[in-house]
């Protein structure tokens, strides 16, 4: 009881900090949504009450604004564990150093910041859908893999030989051996690709068009290019909703 | 485990193809030229020495470098002191726990930056060091806390009881147990934290300030308008950094579990 007394004391700190400061940001972001924008430098009318920021959330743009990010979120959950799937089979073979040297190949784009990433991006790739959804898809991918490679890891390594030595060919492994064990990991990469593909803003913000405006880029948009932080705000409560939604869809199981 | 040879040859494929931007962009950073391009004949390191001349950039990058040490720096030790004090909690409460500390880790940066931008207004912090430093530690604290994790393994817990029993008290046995078992995950979650810190760019410009502004913050707002040399080299210098830092760091690991194997010690 003393140890699990002082286990709350030393976590409490903590606890009050990280969620204390994530929450408070949240509530603050509610808050500042409903009030007036800010005249001049302020981020919004101190005092003021308001609801004008959110009487355009119902509009057919942000309508489509929140479509193309929910589309997003599913594009980029879709092809990020698609391709995390491939380069996990890859890895998972390979062992010691060799298995490190391929798990940094993979986690590359992650390891080397979204800047270098981003700049040869652009270079590569057209503006549009196709950009956008690419770009995003490629800085979550390392993500998407480590997952997956922890859980293709995890698979008793006696039932690939022992399926093998009944007769079993290697397509025949993947499809009865490997890919039943690891939907667990499956589902939750796509949970997550879902959840921080709604987030997107780096693929639309550096290689998206008019038309692949999501949330999180409104957000940035109307903050720092119009000023209107009550309606960031606004679209900021929206994302966040989405986001908690997407992971309770994703963490509801039917009763046995 | 031998996969068939079309996942495999897809696997290398995709491989290759996550490595062109960086490439790229590491060749695009030895231009010669003013305009962006891909140098071929005319290889050039003027774009470095400008990086390091014009203090735009180079304050940047040692700003960076002082954030992502500092983020480190906290970070580590709340996940260490959070991880072991999750041990502890009943198994119906530890996952709920759990999931409110990685909380940052699910909200979208966008969101994130947004809120933690207020939170600093609020405390009269707005664009200076605290804020920065606070928001990657917050950003960097779950993958620091996940890591830590990874090192409570049963045979620690194990050893910690056995020391117990052989009557030292807890101070001793974090010391003398606890520590030198842990410390190899202690340094990579460290450097995860660093790394972390060093990229954002996303939740940095919502908390940067004109003083407290960081590479990827600087190299952002280039990048958005007119992309040149300069960018590809405050690119090139964030990638080296990041992997130099990876890099060193598992082939320490690596040397001193060689060496500890060498001389007939545990693993």
């Amino acid at each position: 009881m003393t140890l699990l007394r002082a286990s709350i004391a030393i976590l409490l700190p903590t606890l009050l900090l990280v969620v204390g400061g994530t929450a408070a940001g949240a509530i603050l972001t509610v808050r500042m949504s409903l009030h007036a924008p800010g005249a001049g430098a302020g981020l919004f009318e101190p005092g003021s009450v308001s609801l004008s920021s959110w009487a355009s959330m119902g509009d057919a743009h942000h309508r489509g604004i929140v479509l193309t990010t929910i589309l997003a979120g599913w594009g980029v959950s879709l092809l990020s564990t698609a391709i995390g799937a491939l380069l996990a089979l890859l890895a998972v073979p390979f062992a010691g150093l060799r298995f490190m040297g391929v798990m940094v190949l993979i986690l590359a784009p992650r390891l080397s910041g979204v800047i270098a990433s981003l700049f040869g991006l652009q270079r590569l790739l057209p503006r549009g859908w196709i950009g956008s959804l690419i770009a995003e898809t490629w800085l979550l991918v390392p993500y998407s893999t480590l997952i997956l490679v922890i859980a293709l890891r995890g698979i008793d390594p006696h039932l690939v030989p022992a399926a093998r030595g009944l007769g079993a060919s290697r397509w025949q492994v993947l499809r009865w051996i490997i890919w039943p064990l690891s939907l667990p990991a499956v589902a939750l990469t796509l949970q997550l690709g879902w959840v921080w593909g709604l987030g997107a803003f780096l693929g639309p913000l550096f290689l998206g068009g008019p038309d692949q405006s999501t949330l999180a880029f409104e957000i940035h948009h109307e903050a720092f290019d119009l000023g209107r932080w009550p309606r960031a705000a606004a679209e900021g409560v929206v994302l966040m909703v989405l986001t908690a939604s997407a992971m309770a869809a994703g963490s509801w199981r039917p009763r046995p | 485990m031998t996969n068939p040879i079309i996942v495999r040859l897809s696997g290398w494929f995709v491989l290759i193809l996550l490595q062109i931007p960086l490439v790229m962009t590491f060749w695009a950073s030895f231009s010669a030229d003013s305009l962006l391009t891909l140098p071929t004949t005319r290889w050039s390191m003027r774009w470095y020495v400008d990086f390091i001349n014009e203090p735009q950039w180079s304050r940047a990058a040692f700003r960076s470098l002082i954030a992502a040490c500092v983020a480190a720096g906290i970070a580590v030790p709340l996940a260490t002191a959070a991880a072991w004090s999750l041990r502890e909690w009943p198994q119906r409460f530890r996952y709920y726990v759990l999931g409110a500390l990685l909380m940052p880790a699910t909200v979208s940066g966008v969101a994130l930056g947004l809120g933690l931008l207020q939170v600093a207004h609020a405390l009269g912090l707005a664009g200076q060091w605290p804020c920065l430093i606070g928001a990657h530690t917050l950003l960097g604290f779950p993958v620091a806390l996940l890591v830590v994790r990874m090192g409570f393994t049963p045979s620690l817990q194990g050893l910690e009881a056995a020391a117990a029993g052989l009557g030292a008290n807890p101070s001793v046995v974090a010391w003398r147990i606890t520590l030198p078992l842990l410390w190899p995950w202690l340094v990579a979650s460290a450097v995860a934290v660093f790394v972390i810190s060093l990229n954002d760019a996303v939740v940095a410009v919502f908390v940067c300030g004109p003083d407290t502004e960081t590479l990827p913050v600087v190299a952002w707002r280039q990048l958005r308008h007119s992309a040149g040399p300069m960018v590809a080299v405050a690119g090139t210098i964030t990638m080296v950094a990041s992997l130099g830092m990876m890099g060193v760091t598992t082939a320490g690991l690596w040397y001193l579990r060689f060496r500890k194997q060498s001389a007939g010690g545990p693993l």
